[in-house]
């Protein structure tokens, strides 16, 4: 075991790890191999260890039995504070410090570690640009002063800040409406092709998790019950349970959701024009959303266009519903 | 927190319906009434001799009582239909009304006591402590309707006090009884008044010490909570005048037992039953305030403080202690204010203080020297109290609610 371990180093190795509240178990033996710069989100219903399993990986709670590894070293071999500087960890309700500046929060971990106030103030900034806040605006501002979205973006770059491998996510979104959700997703899918972080993200939202994830974690009490890609989870749920959180029979729905228009249109033989109307879809856009068109409007074809607005191709009912050549 | 919004909301409101406000109108109709029916002052010949009352009738100032009632008058009418520039025009005629006030005492010393007669002395009569009273109302009254800011606030009741202070040091005032008592004794004035403010401080330090102490305690040890807050609740309940006799025992036999407790000046009587008994009941809102503020920090904040990888130590000084202080703060103030009065009590066992002034008063049935005793101690609680409360709702304002903000 050690010899593979080393050939291919996971970032984040839970063996048996094991969690008891008293009599209670919260969590209960689980392993789990987390590769480096994967996404990995937990997802199950409220009480089903998710977060205690997050919470484990940077101490905030002491797993009861079992090892967790980050980079092959247990975590119990680091000091604690040392081990959370080097962890990133945003949580639902941001707990940004409301008496600091929003720079400030910022700044919080590269202080605790010591760096010189010009770099730290260079890191501020950069993190501001990278998260689309101004920072003549926002520097300066109280949490308090923030929309819910804009205090998110503040909670992501301060987890940021020090540039650590692994990020620690506990509901991030959850208590945002669904427009800022969705913008504030994109984001953090924009940031990790950019970034690659080892990202470890919990949620009960599956749309979230089908959206977001590399892997997919499906616990419930406190076990996994299943792991795999979100294609996989969608095409053969290991059980009744998982089945349901994929929203049983939306579940080809949840499917297009995550096929871009893109990977079943025929392409234009002839010279492109301009999509003048409104029955196209962008190729980047979802089948999801393709369909909702046509359920629209009534109509069974689309012109696809690319970002320029050009036609490229036309996606037909009959595409979009079956699959062409390999994909059986 | 939420107040201030609120406030803020009504105070645009009056530009829209300027409905007539009933609590202006009503006090404004009774400082006419103290200020015209009952006795402005009386006019002693000396410190024995009963005063003889004067109304504004009888003393017939005309220039004055025109100025007195165009002002009333006018400030009825901004009151009927109060925008908020009418109120602004309230607030200017109100605080003019109370600045004069003391000017108008100066003429009226000036024009009923011969200077010759060193003994004659003036005393303050009902309806120039009526009219005092209810229009420091009114002054609050627009105050709080206009939403003034702290610094405006301080502002107003600086010129009001400078305005007194120039009364007083122009000598123009001394033969006000008040003023004849202060000068007969000013030094024992300013001693009292230090030895007030020494036990008031050395008070709320003691406490506070205790009650951080306290805190911590309880919230290292869950258990010991319950029991502390009783034992301090019981102590709360202790009338003050018993307590010191319940200490005078015990305070008595450890000083003779322990001499150098003696040279400290510890006795069954003085300053260190008085001390003793007044940190007791200070603990009470100190420490209640103090646990409840350290435990009320929002739960996520701290969370997110350890998960970022701060210290305990740097978790408490950092984030923990910072968003409790306006909670502590005014735990501070409620302490404050209640040892500022309590001490005067103290004097009844010989700790000293403005309370003497107010016993001796008593005791020879002079009321201008109970009034020497218990305006400063007023007015000291008022200002202690206004201190904090602007202090902590600073704070406030650059935290916010004290909570971050949610999306909706």
């Amino acid at each position: 075991m050690a010899d593979e371990r080393q050939a291919a180093p996971a970032k984040i190795e839970l063996d048996a790890v094991t969690k008891q509240f008293g009599d209670a178990t919260a969590v209960d033996a689980i392993r789990l191999a987390i590769p480096r710069g994967e996404l990995c989100v937990l997802v199950g219903t409220s009480g089903c260890g998710k977060s205690t399993t997050l919470r484990m990986i940077n101490r905030l709670i002491e797993h009861t039995a079992g090892q967790i590894r980050i980079d092959g070293q247990q975590i119990r071999d680091f000091d604690e504070q040392r081990l959370r500087r080097r962890i990133g960890y945003a949580i639902q309700s941001t707990g940004l410090f409301p008496h600091w500046t929003v720079a400030r929060n910022i700044g919080l971990v590269p202080r605790l570690l010591r760096w010189p106030a010009s770099r730290i103030a260079a890191r501020v900034s950069e993190l501001l640009a990278l998260l689309g806040l101004d920072e003549s605006e926002f520097a300066g501002k109280y949490p308090h002063q923030l929309s819910g979205g804009q205090a998110q973006r503040v909670g992501v770059a301060r987890a940021l800040a020090a540039d650590p491998e692994v990020l620690l996510m506990d509901e991030p979104f959850g208590a945002l409406d669904p427009i800022t959700r969705e913008s504030l997703q994109d984001e953090l899918l924009r940031l990790q092709s950019r970034l690659h972080k080892t990202i470890v993200f919990v949620t009960h939202d599956m749309d979230e998790a089908l959206k977001l994830a590399d892997r997919i974690v499906v616990m419930d009490a406190g076990r996994i019950v299943q792991q795999g890609s979100a294609e996989a989870l969608l095409q053969a749920p290991a059980n009744a349970f998982v089945e349901s959180l994929l929203g049983g029979r939306d579940r080809g729905l949840k499917h297009a959701a995550l096929t871009p228009v893109a990977e079943r249109m025929r392409p234009l033989a002839g010279g492109a024009g301009q999509a003048s109307d409104t029955l196209s879809v962008a190729a980047d856009d979802s089948l999801r959303q393709a369909l909702s068109l046509m359920l629209w409007h009534g109509v069974d074809s689309l012109l696809v266009s690319d970002a320029d607005g050009q036609v490229i191709g036309s996606l037909s009912l009959r595409d979009a519903v079956v699959a062409r050549g390999a994909n059986s | 927190m939420s107040s201030v919004t609120g406030e803020h909301a009504a105070a645009q409101r009056p530009d829209l319906t300027p409905a007539p406000n009933p609590v202006l109108l009503v006090l404004i109709a009774l400082a006419a009434t103290a200020l015209a029916g009952l006795p402005l002052i009386s006019v002693q010949p000396n410190r024995i001799m009963p005063g003889e009352g004067l109304t504004l009738w009888a003393i017939g100032a005309a220039p004055a009582l025109l100025v007195a009632v165009v002002l009333l008058a006018g400030l009825a009418w901004l009151a009927w239909r109060p925008t908020r520039r009418a109120l602004r025009l309230a607030l200017a005629a109100v605080w003019l009304l109370l600045a004069l006030l003391p000017w108008a005492l100066v003429a009226l010393a000036a024009q009923q006591v011969d200077p010759a007669m060193s003994s004659a002395r003036i005393g303050l009569g009902a309806g120039l402590w009526g009219g005092l009273f209810v229009l420091l109302l009114a002054l609050l009254e627009l105050i709080n309707r206009l939403v003034l800011t702290p610094l405006q606030r301080w502002g107003l009741l600086l010129g009001l006090g400078l305005s007194l202070l120039l009364a007083l040091t122009g000598g123009g005032l001394d033969s006000l009884a008040l003023m004849r008592e202060y000068h007969g004794r000013s030094a024992a004035f300013h001693a009292a008044l230090r030895y007030h403010l020494v036990l008031v401080a050395a008070v709320v330090g003691i406490s506070l010490l205790l009650a951080a102490v306290l805190a911590l305690a309880m919230r290292r040890w869950s258990r010991l909570r319950r029991g502390t807050f009783s034992v301090l609740s019981v102590l709360q309940t202790i009338p003050s005048l018993a307590l010191f006799g319940l200490l005078l025992a015990p305070l008595a036999y450890l000083a003779a037992r322990f001499t150098w407790l003696g040279d400290l000046g510890v006795r069954g009587i003085g300053w260190a039953p008085a001390l003793i008994a007044l940190v007791a009941y200070s603990l009470l809102p100190m420490t209640r305030n103090a646990y409840v503020a350290l435990d009320e920090v929002a739960a996520d904040v701290t969370d997110a403080a350890r998960g970022m990888g701060m210290s305990s130590a740097q978790v408490f000084w950092q984030v923990r202690l910072p968003l409790a202080l306006p909670v502590m703060l005014e735990g501070i103030r409620i302490t404050a204010v209640q040892a500022i009065g309590l001490a005067a009590v103290a004097a009844l066992i010989g700790a000293g203080g403005l309370g003497t002034f107010i016993f001796q008063g008593l005791g020879q049935a002079a009321m201008d020297l109970v009034l020497l005793g218990a305006l400063p101690i007023i007015l000291i609680a008022l200002l202690v109290d206004g201190m904090f409360s602007a202090l902590a709702e600073q704070l406030r304002r650059i935290q916010g609610r004290g909570d971050t903000a949610h999306g909706g």
